[in-house]
């Protein structure tokens, strides 16, 4: 029977992340609370029964990390999910009520249901806990921002090579020697395509030697039949969780057709653990082929969606995709030159635009090019760097990175040059800009050596940075440049809708918001000289110089990310409608918060814009 | 003591033995727990009524709430609410303070019905209330009304301990110290605004779970150190 | 339609068209035009170069000039044409190889110094306040005819708008509208010339019809026929020198060097891409700039013979040949209203006595025919090109083009001048010296507060002018010539030129250029603080004080070299850096490695 508990359902009903539950399931939320009192001094989470969700009623409790120190305290309403994401993170150092507590409890198998019910709420949920599973990994890795909740993750995503097999007539030799030949500690059996056992290392030490079976006999005799097996949509934390449960080390992955997909083994958790995208990386810098390449890719979209259903900003996932395109591009080069042999003459391997910026998503174009040693003679060396390049473009191609349409690529025999024609093209758009050079220098001015030798990249930025801060005709027409692309506010701080009938009543944060910023640090950069190439470190560089009020850096950076957020949630939500992902967001789409916010972030950048217009004079340029 | 509680269990066996089929012989045939049982593992019912008057012969009641203990844990989904139905009308003093009117108290259930499902949740549980004397006298004048038997059972009254640790922790009790809501709140307990039988039964069971806490922190803590005694 | 609402159409219209044009340019990128490779055409980027070059001062001010100054008044077209020769072939290649946008900003960098970058900015914001009075003027005399409101009104209107202007245009300046500027501007020009030119000549082009005969059928020339008119009624022949060719050159030299330092028309040549493209395009901006300059003179010459011959209606001395002032035109009646116009009955015949009362021959003679003096008691020559179709008697609509046009140069002008000074104020000064943690809102507030003063500033000295608003902006022209210009040349083409020696000769060069105009004119333009009458036997050498400018840049020359010979030489990459840019592009590039 129903009975109503208005006032529980109250106290939750204010408070991310039940705020987000529909009134349905919060009308039943308090149905499955369960009360308890702590006194002061007691251990918590308390101990005995199944995984729970604690919530503060009233007191408070003090965590502690792994080596006995305060790592947080929560007060009335805050909640631990400790039982109910993972085993492993939170139980580091336990923690303790600090006063009298009386604590809610919910089973973890409810809030399971209901994240399973409600996006919003599981949303808002993992958002919760992103923040101190950074700091609980923040401990492992020393690091502030280098965690990322990849315990969301779905397996989908981890799994890292496609499964290895054997059919259920093979001899234990065969299967032996497909896991050594692989280098993997099991293998699948299957019959007809369908799981039906499972063989570990162990297995064949245990049934295998330990009794002197001979290893002529079938697989299927010392397999594990019927393994337990889990769907890839499950996160990387309920893996963990039913493999503890199961006291196993191996989850075979299946479709909920049947169909294999790989195996996920706790080898692939403590390669996570390590360092953040690192475990793609190490992926990557081990295949084999551009086809092994273009498999580990064909998860990167779906890598990215999870890491902003997670809650991640845009700048992590600018970072991780970056950092993966990087390894990517170092692989393909190795690959190449296993082909083709050691390179005539020095080079460096140059990348520009976002995947320089470190602010990358998976639909970015390719954009790079080849500084080559002053030694490099066309007629020698030309075929051997045109294959070069070739093959790494059409790598990065096959692996879901599309050509550059303005063919700002090292395939173009314009951008595969020694470095004294690099210097030259630099010299020209910085003494004469024209418009053209402009268009290009939003690549090029953000160039960053990704593999090669270094040295030949420095010479040349150290020879930009010289002549550019000087220049003030070429920076006043960067300036007009960057002043083509304005926020879309009116007079009276209403937002300018775009009115072309392809997308009507829509903002672009991409042009009108996210670009003006990355132009802006970039003419602070040229300006003053400052080697970095990311759009906030610009920003935060410029300021420590004083050339921008750290009030302003600040202010700027906030808008970027609040843009770039937006934007980033705003393709999630499209790339999971079906929809190709655009730039375009209905400002109905967002709430007034997310309206108010962005019509603050578009005023700091218009403020900028024209100070700078003032200051370069802009308006005799355009 | 032990002369009382054996009394208790001594009549129990005798009214089983007096009383006809029903829902009250159904309740008196299941044992309480011992009164040596680890207070974990015994099963509590928080119960609250909320009546016309003091006087179980003459008034009645209007509703109950109450919300099962178990494992020292408040079960959110146990609880339940009943308003009931009576034929006089609400005492214009009592609507005031449930904010209970005759409508409402005409559109209830028949105690007929309720009390059957209060009798078979109570079963083999102990029962818990804020002055515990008032919930027993009113079940056990609508039991012999209804089922010609004794109502009894074992009973925990937070007002009791209430006085008990507060008077260890000498403080000097004045009047409505010992009120249910007063206690909440001087035990960091959230109030709840509405007057109503099942809130004051939850806050009684929380207030059971800090009462506890402070009496014995840790087991051993048998169930008889909290009992109040058989029959009021 | 009336002529008043008629105007309100006309200016309206296309005010609305500029602003239609930079609707139309913004919602393209620049990316759209670049990547489907059609750059700003070289021809194009002329015609708004032009309308860029051709203030208020060009357009209002200098047929006046030429209807009453007669042949001197061609300084003013030599020294800005050469001028603007000087600039696009001298200055502007050698500063942009030198990567610098503004002119401190090459001067500070040159002389490694903070104060002569500071001097520098100083200098160009009095130039180009000065300049903008001229513009304040013109602008004056539009709102106050078509308004029909007096002069000091039309001025307080015209600051209002040309503030609200450079608020809001400031950010919109944009070639293609600048195109469309400039085309109203010479249409409203050249219409009402041709028709003049074929009342008076029959000739269609207004520069043949100057050289060409009346078409009276009596075969003088036109130019003849003004002589003999004005000569007739006392004033010297039109066609005569009047001033001393000394004064003459220097008033040139000054208007020629004096432009090289005008920031809004530097920055122009910085828009194209390349400075062989700079070159081209400055020669078609020339182009256009002579189709309204060659216009000019004979827009000044008939402008002047209409105002005689409706004024002087019969013989000259004939009690019936002045004309009656009841019976005066419509256009005079209008003029009137703004205070620009203004007649004194002093002989009490009723009739109008427009002569020469300062030369005491003729005096004599008018006094035999009962003149009492010059009853034309003030005719502002600025109003000659706006009075002009109306004395010409040309459709409204003409009329109405001519205002549009005349307010088209003026706020475009105005504005690229104000935006230029409020970006010196907020930047250069405020956050470049004074206030350096100014916050960038605090920047934008400081540059609005910036332009809405030196509007003020230049609307009352607009009000309280030193002369004609082509001389105003002469006067600029003189502080730019006497400061600037030499420390732009010697900067390019003298290595021994140091920081100390420079900054001497700009202050005194400046100094002494100010003084001279103030001692004439009034300190600080108010009337009456004069220290010697303003006229040519006071004057040194005879010169005016707006020919003082050329002065001004020889002391300055004189003073920085000799500080530089005694004082040590500037650093070593300074002197490199002025062989460098001297040195052609492709040689520089090929040594380079």
């Amino acid at each position: 029977m129903e009975v109503e508990l208005e006032e529980i359902r109250d106290f939750f009903a204010r408070r991310p992340p039940f705020e987000a539950l529909p009134a349905e399931w919060l009308d039943r939320l308090p149905e499955w609370v369960e009360i308890r009192y702590l006194r002061r001094g007691s251990p918590f989470p308390p101990e005995g029964g199944e995984p729970r969700l604690f919530v503060v009623r009233t007191g408070a409790v003090a965590l502690f990390d792994r080596h006995g120190h305060l790592s947080e305290k929560l007060g009335e309403g805050d909640l631990y999910a400790g039982q109910c994401v993972d085993l492993a993170v939170e139980r580091a150092g336990g923690g303790e009520a600090i006063e009298d507590v009386l604590l809610y409890e919910i089973p973890c198998q409810r809030i399971r249901w209901l994240r399973e019910r409600s996006e919003a709420f599981g949303r808002h949920f993992t958002a919760d806990l992103r923040e101190r599973l950074k700091q609980a990994l923040g401990l492992v890795q020393g690091s502030d921002e280098g965690a990322l909740p990849y315990l969301w993750v779905a397996l989908r995503e981890v799994l890292h090579r496609p499964p290895v097999s054997v059919d259920t007539g093979a001899s234990i030799q065969e299967a032996a020697r497909r896991m050594t030949t692989e280098r993997v500690s099991s293998v699948l059996v299957v019959h007809g395509g369908r799981l039906v056992g499972l063989v570990t290392d162990s297995d064949l030490r245990r049934r295998c030697v330990a009794e002197g079976v001979p290893v002529d006999r079938p697989v299927r005799e010392i397999m594990t039949p019927e393994p337990h097996t889990i769907g890839p949509e499950a996160t990387l934390m309920e893996a963990l969780a039913l493999m503890t449960r199961l006291r196993v080390h191996h989850l075979p992955v299946v479709e909920e057709d049947g169909r294999l997909l790989g195996m996920f083994s706790t080898s692939d958790v403590a390669r996570m653990q390590s360092a953040h995208p690192a475990y793609l990386v190490s992926d990557i810098a081990k295949a084999r082929d551009v086809a092994e390449l273009a498999w580990i890719c064909e998860r990167l979209p779906r890598l990215q969606a999870q890491l902003v259903a997670a809650s991640a900003s845009a700048r992590q996932v600018g970072e991780v995709i970056s950092c993966i395109t990087d390894a990517l591009t170092v692989r393909l080069l190795a690959l190449a030159e296993q082909a083709l042999g050691p390179a005539p003459v020095e080079y460096v391997w140059v990348v520009g635009g976002s995947q320089s910026r470190r602010e990358q998503s998976v639909h970015s174009d390719q954009d790079n090019a080849l500084i080559l040693a002053d030694a490099y003679e066309a007629s020698a060396h030309g075929a051997y760097f045109e294959a070069l390049a070739r093959r790494v473009s059409d790598g990065l191609q096959a692996c879901g990175f599309p050509y550059c349409p303005g063919d700002a690529m090292a395939t173009n025999p314009q951008w595969r040059q020694p470095l004294s024609v690099w210097r030259d093209y630099f010299r020209r758009w910085i003494e004469t800009p024209e418009p053209k050079a402009l268009m290009l220098s939003c690549i090029f001015f953000d160039l960053r050596p990704v593999h090669g030798t270094t040295a030949l990249f420095e010479a040349l930025q150290q020879d930009v940075l010289a002549r550019s801060p000087g220049n003030s005709i070429f920076l006043a027409h960067m300036v007009a440049n960057a002043l083509t692309h304005r926020p879309p506010l009116g007079f009276f701080r209403h937002f300018v809708l775009i009115h072309d009938g392809e997308h009507d009543d829509t903002l672009d944060l991409k042009h009108r918001g996210t670009v003006p910023v990355v132009d802006m640090a970039r003419i602070y950069a040229l300006a003053h000289g400052l080697p970095v190439v990311g759009t906030v470190e610009r920003l935060r560089a410029a300021a420590e110089r004083g050339a921008l009020s750290r009030e302003m850096a600040e202010n700027l950076e906030d808008a970027f990310e609040f843009i770039a957020n937006l934007r980033l949630r705003h393709q999630a939500a499209q790339i999971r409608r079906g929809v190709p992902p655009d730039n375009y967001v209905r400002p109905a789409e967002l709430s007034e918060l997310e309206r108010r916010h962005l019509k603050d972030a578009f005023a700091v950048i218009q403020t900028l814009q024209e100070t700078l217009a003032r200051r370069y004079q802009v308006h005799a340029l355009t | 003591m032990l002369e009382r509680l054996f009394g208790l269990e001594r009549k129990r066996r005798r009214a089983l033995d007096q009383c006809p089929q029903g829902p009250l012989r159904d309740y008196l045939a299941v044992a309480p727990p011992a009164p040596a049982t680890e207070l974990e593992a015994v099963e509590i019912v928080s119960l609250d009524l909320e009546t016309t008057g003091l006087d179980p012969h003459r008034d009645h009641i209007l509703s109950m709430g109450w919300v099962v203990v178990r494992g020292l844990r408040v079960r959110l989904g146990s609880a339940e609410r009943h308003m009931l139905r009576i034929a006089d009308p609400v005492p214009a003093e009592a609507a005031a303070l449930h904010g209970i009117t005759d409508d409402r108290a005409a559109c209830g259930e028949a105690l007929e019905v309720v009390l059957p499902r209060l009798l078979q949740v109570l079963a083999g549980r102990v029962l818990l209330a804020h002055y515990a004397r008032l919930e027993l006298r009113f079940l056990d004048a609508a039991c012999r009304r209804c089922y010609g038997g004794p109502f009894l059972a074992r009973s925990i009254d937070t007002l009791i301990l209430a006085h008990r640790v507060l008077e260890r922790r000498n403080h000097t009790i004045q009047t409505g110290d010992l009120r249910l809501f007063a206690l909440s709140r001087r035990f960091g307990l959230p109030t709840y605004k509405a007057h109503d039988a099942l809130y004051d039964a939850l806050a009684t069971a929380e207030l059971f779970l800090a009462l506890a806490a402070d009496i014995a922190p840790r087991p051993p803590r048998p169930l008889k150190w909290f009992l109040a005694g058989g029959r009021a | 339609m009336d002529l008043q609402t008629l105007t309100y159409l006309v200016v309206g219209a296309t005010f609305a068209l500029y602003i239609g044009i930079a609707f139309w340019a913004r919602a393209r990128t620049t990316g759209d035009f670049y990547v489907a490779g059609k750059g700003v055409n070289p021809v194009a980027n002329g015609m708004a170069t032009a309308a860029d070059w051709m203030s208020a001062a060009s357009f209002i001010s200098m047929a006046g000039l030429i209807a009453f100054k007669g042949y001197d008044a061609s300084v003013y077209l030599m020294g800005w044409t050469g001028g603007y020769v000087l600039l696009a072939m001298l200055l502007a290649p050698y500063l942009r190889k030198f990567g610098k946008f503004t002119v401190p900003e090459f001067i500070g960098e040159r002389y490694y110094s903070r104060t002569a970058r500071i001097v520098a900015v100083l200098c160009l914001i009095v130039a180009s306040i000065t300049y903008v009075i001229g513009q304040m003027k013109g602008v004056g005399v539009a709102f106050g005819r078509f308004l029909e409101v007096p002069f000091e009104v039309g001025v307080m209107i015209g600051m209002a708008i040309v503030f609200i202007y450079a608020v809001l245009g400031g950010m919109k300046g944009i070639t293609y509208t600048q195109i469309a500027q400039y085309i109203v501007l010479i249409f409203a020009y050249t219409v009402p010339a041709i028709f003049i030119s074929l009342q008076i000549t029959g000739q269609a082009l207004p520069q043949v019809g100057l050289i060409s005969t009346v078409a009276d059928g009596s075969g003088t020339f036109m130019l003849d026929k003004l002589d003999q008119v004005v000569t007739d009624l006392g004033f010297g022949a039109y066609t005569e020198q009047k001033g001393s060719t000394l004064n003459l050159f220097m008033l040139t030299l000054s208007l020629m060097i004096g432009t090289a330092g005008l920031p809004h028309v530097i920055i122009r040549f910085f828009t194209v891409p390349s400075v062989r493209a700079a070159r081209f395009s400055a020669g078609w901006a020339l182009v256009f700039i002579a189709i309204l300059y060659t216009t000019a003179p004979a827009v000044g010459s008939m402008a002047r013979l209409n105002l005689m011959n409706t004024i002087q209606i019969g013989p000259v001395g004939d009690p019936q040949g002045n004309l009656l002032y009841d019976e005066r035109p419509q256009w005079f009646r209008n003029w009137e209203v703004t205070g620009l116009l203004k007649y004194e009955e002093k002989n009490g015949d009723g009739r109008i006595q427009y002569y020469n009362d300062k030369n005491p021959e003729f005096a004599a003679k008018a006094e035999a025919w009962g003149w009492k003096g010059n009853e034309m008691v003030k005719v502002d020559r600025d109003i000659m090109v706006l009075a002009n179709p109306e004395i010409a008697d040309l459709p409204n609509w003409v009329i109405a083009l001519v205002v549009a046009g005349g307010l088209a140069a003026a706020l475009s002008t105005a504005a690229g001048l104000l935006l230029a000074i409020s970006s010196s104020i907020s930047h250069d000064l405020m956050k470049g010296v004074f206030t350096p943690n100014i916050s960038e809102k605090g920047e934008l507030l400081a540059g609005r507060i910036a332009m809405a003063g030196a509007i003020g500033v230049a609307g009352y000295l607009g009000m309280n002018p030193p002369g004609f608003a082509a001389q105003v902006v002469a006067l600029a022209f003189g502080l730019a010539a006497s400061s600037i210009f030499p420390a732009l040349m010697m900067g390019i083409f003298n290595k021994r030129m140091n920081r100390t020696g420079a900054v001497a000769g700009m202050l005194v060069g400046l100094l002494s250029t100010l003084i001279y105009i103030f001692w004439f004119k009034g300190w600080f333009f108010l009337p009456g603080t004069n220290m010697a009458p303003n006229d040519a036997e006071h004057w040194f050498l005879g010169i005016q004080p707006e020919s003082f400018g050329a002065i001004g840049a020889i002391i300055n020359f004189a003073v920085a070299w000799l500080v530089s010979r005694v004082t040590a030489a500037p650093p070593e990459h300074i002197q490199h850096l002025v062989e460098d840019i001297r040195v052609p592009k492709g040689a520089g590039a090929a040594t380079a490695h």
